[in-house]
């Protein structure tokens, strides 16, 4: 195992979205809901804007990749008292030979 | 013993020279800038998180601050009594370190302001209020762009319970109008101590209102409460 571990662990992109939370004020969705108003998209009557994180992530299986990706996006990305996270999607991605070596 | 006042100096605080000179140079006391990747904080008998963009304000204001290693011994140091002082961008970190409640969002202008407000000091029983007096008004300076405090509802009654909403933007006659709350924080907070009370974080900047020769010396007042609190003990 030792000597291979790299080329044996998977490596992922996981998409992280943060946004505030319900009640929190969100001036900057505000701005944008008063600009496209001004382009002439009245029909948009309200907008919420947030954060999108895309990581590369090394681990053995997707649940493991998972609760990691929840762990670090409720201490850094996202700051619960204000925002909520949701990650919202896990792909697999293939290591390109010259980084599976190292 | 004579007192010495740590500064924390994260990258991108641009409050902290304000902030040792205001201490060292207005009021005469020991003070020490100390770096970010300090975890000795013992020679310090209070600490204050200065001003500034620590970390270009990436992520969100005091995001990344928050786990710089000096920041465990911040805790260590606030969980013990010590009084720490988070002025601006330091009053962000330590709501992102959960020192304090809630959280400083985007002011609701969206533009940056500095400029000169007033508060209405609400509560002195905290090492860095004690020399102000009940419902008085100061007027301090402040810079910034996100400084609209935010907490929910049952946060902002219980901290209200508690007396631990410390500076409240006000007009100059100590009146609350929408006009007075520069940056849209809830309930015109500009001040909040920790349950403890010995922690404090405040958006205006009293190190900038220390020497007449800066407009005003309102803030002056602040900074020496915490010597007084020493003498006394507290």
């Amino acid at each position: 195992m030792g000597t291979n571990a790299v080329a044996t662990e998977k490596r992922w992109i996981v998409d992280v979205l943060v946004m505030p939370k319900e009640g929190v004020n969100n001036p900057e969705g505000d701005a944008i809901r008063g600009g496209l108003e001004s382009l002439g998209y009245g029909d948009v009557s309200s907008v919420r804007s947030g954060k999108y994180f895309r990581l590369w992530m090394d681990g053995e299986t997707e649940d493991q990749v998972i609760s990691r990706a929840e762990e670090l996006a409720d201490k850094l990305l996202a700051n619960p008292v204000v925002q909520a996270f949701s990650i919202v999607s896990v792909t697999e991605s293939f290591l390109p030979e010259s980084e599976a070596v190292k | 013993v004579t007192p010495t006042v740590g500064v924390i100096s994260f990258p991108g605080s641009n409050g902290d020279d304000d902030a040792v000179q205001a201490f060292s140079r207005d009021l005469g006391v020991s003070t020490r800038l100390v770096d970010y990747r300090e975890t000795d904080l013992s020679p310090y008998q209070a600490l204050v998180l200065p001003g500034g963009f620590s970390y270009g304000d990436h992520l969100r204001p005091g995001a990344i601050a928050r786990f710089a290693p000096a920041m465990k011994s911040v805790r260590d140091f606030a969980e013990r009594g010590g009084p720490v002082l988070g002025i601006c961008n330091g009053f962000q970190v330590l709501t992102e370190a959960h020192l304090l409640p809630g959280a400083l969002l985007r002011n609701a202008s969206l533009r940056f302001h500095c400029q000169r407000i007033c508060v209405r000091v609400e509560h002195t029983n905290t090492p860095w209020t004690r020399c102000l007096e009940l419902n008085s008004v100061l007027s301090l300076p402040i810079a910034h762009g996100d400084g609209a405090y935010f907490a929910d509802d049952e946060t902002l009654d219980r901290l209200e319970a508690a007396g631990q909403v410390v500076f409240r933007y006000c007009e100059i006659d100590g009146s609350t109008t929408t006009r007075s709350n520069p940056n849209g924080s809830s309930r015109f907070i500009a001040g909040i101590c920790s349950e403890g009370r010995n922690v404090v974080g405040l958006m205006p900047h009293p190190e900038r209102a220390t020497d007449p020769l800066l407009g005003r010396a309102d803030g002056r007042l602040i900074l020496e409460s915490v010597f007084h609190s020493m003498s006394l003990g507290v």
